[in-house]
């Protein structure tokens, strides 16, 4: 067999890097899962749009996972990993949230690729988060045919999503990896690498 | 454990290679979101209950009772889109306080509610008749997924049950210090955080032990490997995708000639049914 472009990108993993990306998108997935029926369950009581408010959380892990291992593909390969555990475990949302997994890993990934994978700073996280809400938006469009809903409900739902992801997903993205860093156990790991240089 | 969701069985579902199931199972499932027509949805949810009953052996009610939980959610869903429609409209049914609701609105709404439960009963299925294992072991030997990467999914599932044995290790550790989880928002959010970081710090510790423990096997060390669980192709699996594919363009061709799909078709078309009255 010979090497793809995935196993080239790969070469610069280690074991753990790969594991680690792994049992924090299964962890997460687990919470998702769980989190969808709270999901499901609040919808008739916030609304359609107002429900938005909570989507942010989605994208987490496509932001806390590249900010702990810091290599190419991690944003895409988490969010996948997390989404595919979720159909796994049964989430509710099953093959809907593979192809969503798939597709704000790509809008996350996007973010940090203009930095040239060198930058993890909050803004970056920041936008990161956004941008998955933006492809997420853009992958319920044609799921939902969004299209034949009033203009200004349209923009309701890609707005609202936006504070919520830079706060349940970018700020808390810096925050859990800062915390988990202060635990000891990532040395080791790309962000403790960089966090420990002032 | 993860594996509560699969059941056991010998039907052609299971057998079905796991990633000629999903794609088949989702061009089923995307079809009935081209069209804003509300019959095109119920055509591919009674079709996800055929299939499961005739070929996966699941009886259709049981499918529905899965549906159970999206039934609200479908019917906002449909209540929201009514409400909020914005296309084209012609026929006027009734007022709802400030709304008006058409009757393209309301059939429109009726399609997107109905392809949410079409959504969902796919994904039941597939669930169902999948090893997660046969899955990882199918998108390593057919996508040519590195194994690298579908060893990692595997790894890591052996870790739920890990995760589940480190919250209660932590609660009973929160218990025993006097801390007792509160109500309200910010206690839930102060409870999470006291909870969330240590599983998974304990669980990021445990990848660390589990890879050294991979790469003193050598794990990774060569681009290929053998592997214990075969995934195949057979002839059942292009004939199974073959015939989805053939029952799509089927049902959308016999909705075609009787008329059903003109001027409902969702996207860019959809502009063009202003001019139809």
């Amino acid at each position: 067999m010979s090497t793809s472009p995935i196993q080239r990108a790969l070469q610069s993993w280690t074991t753990r890097d790969l594991i680690v990306t792994a049992v924090i998108a299964v962890a997460l997935g687990l919470l998702y899962m769980a989190y969808s029926g709270l999901y499901l369950a609040l919808t008739p009581i916030l609304g359609q749009v107002g429900i938005m408010l909570a989507l942010g959380f989605y994208y987490l892990v496509g932001v806390l996972t590249p900010y702990i291992i810091r290599k190419p593909g991690t944003a895409l390969l988490a969010s996948f990993l997390a989404a595919l555990t979720e159909l796994l475990v049964g989430s509710p949302f099953g093959i809907m949230a593979v192809w969503a997994g798939l597709v704000q890993g790509l809008g996350a990934e996007l973010a940090f690729g203009i930095r040239r994978w060198q930058d993890y700073r909050l803004p970056v996280l920041m936008l990161a988060a956004v941008l998955s809400g933006v492809f997420a938006f853009i992958y319920e469009y044609f799921l939902f045919s969004y299209s034949a809903l009033a203009l200004p409900v349209q923009i309701g739902l890609l707005l609202v999503r936006l504070p919520s992801a830079l706060v349940l997903a970018g700020w808390l993205g810096k925050m859990l990896g800062d915390a988990l860093a202060r635990t000891g156990a990532l040395r080791g790991l790309a962000i403790s690498q960089t966090t420990r240089q002032p | 454990m993860s594996l509560r969701f699969y059941r056991e069985g010998d039907s052609l579902l299971h057998r079905l290679n796991p990633v000629v199931k999903l794609i088949a199972f989702s061009t089923l499932m995307i079809a009935p979101a081209l069209f804003l027509n509300p019959v095109v949805p119920a055509i591919f949810l009674v079709l996800a209950l055929l299939l499961g009953w005739g070929l996966g052996g699941l009886m259709p009610t049981k499918v529905l009772r899965a549906l159970a939980p999206f039934l609200l959610l479908a019917a906002g869903l449909a209540l929201f889109n009514t409400l909020f429609y914005g296309g084209p409209r012609a026929h006027l049914l009734a007022h709802l306080g400030p709304f008006k609701i058409w009757r393209e609105a309301l059939a429109v709404g009726t399609s997107i509610g109905l392809r949410l439960l079409c959504f969902a009963s796919y994904s039941a299925l597939f669930v169902w008749t999948t090893m997660p294992s046969q899955l990882a072991a199918s998108l390593i030997q057919q996508v040519r997924l590195p194994y690298q990467l579908a060893y990692a999914i595997l790894a890591a599932y052996r870790f739920l049950p890990i995760l589940q044995a480190e919250l209660e290790n932590i609660r009973a550790a929160h218990r025993v210090r006097g801390a007792y989880a509160e109500r309200g928002l910010l206690a839930q959010w102060e409870h999470w955080r006291r909870y969330g970081v240590p599983l998974l710090a304990n669980g990021i510790r445990q990848a660390e032990r589990l890879a050294i423990a991979m790469d003193a096997r050598g794990f990774g060390a060569l681009p290929t490997r053998t592997h214990y669980v075969q995934s195949r192709l057979t002839t059942h699996d292009f004939l199974f995708l073959a015939s989805s594919l053939l029952t799509v363009v089927a049902i959308l061709l016999t909705l075609a000639s009787l008329g059903l799909l003109q001027g409902l078709l969702a996207g860019p078309a959809e502009s063009l049914v202003g001019g139809s009255p």
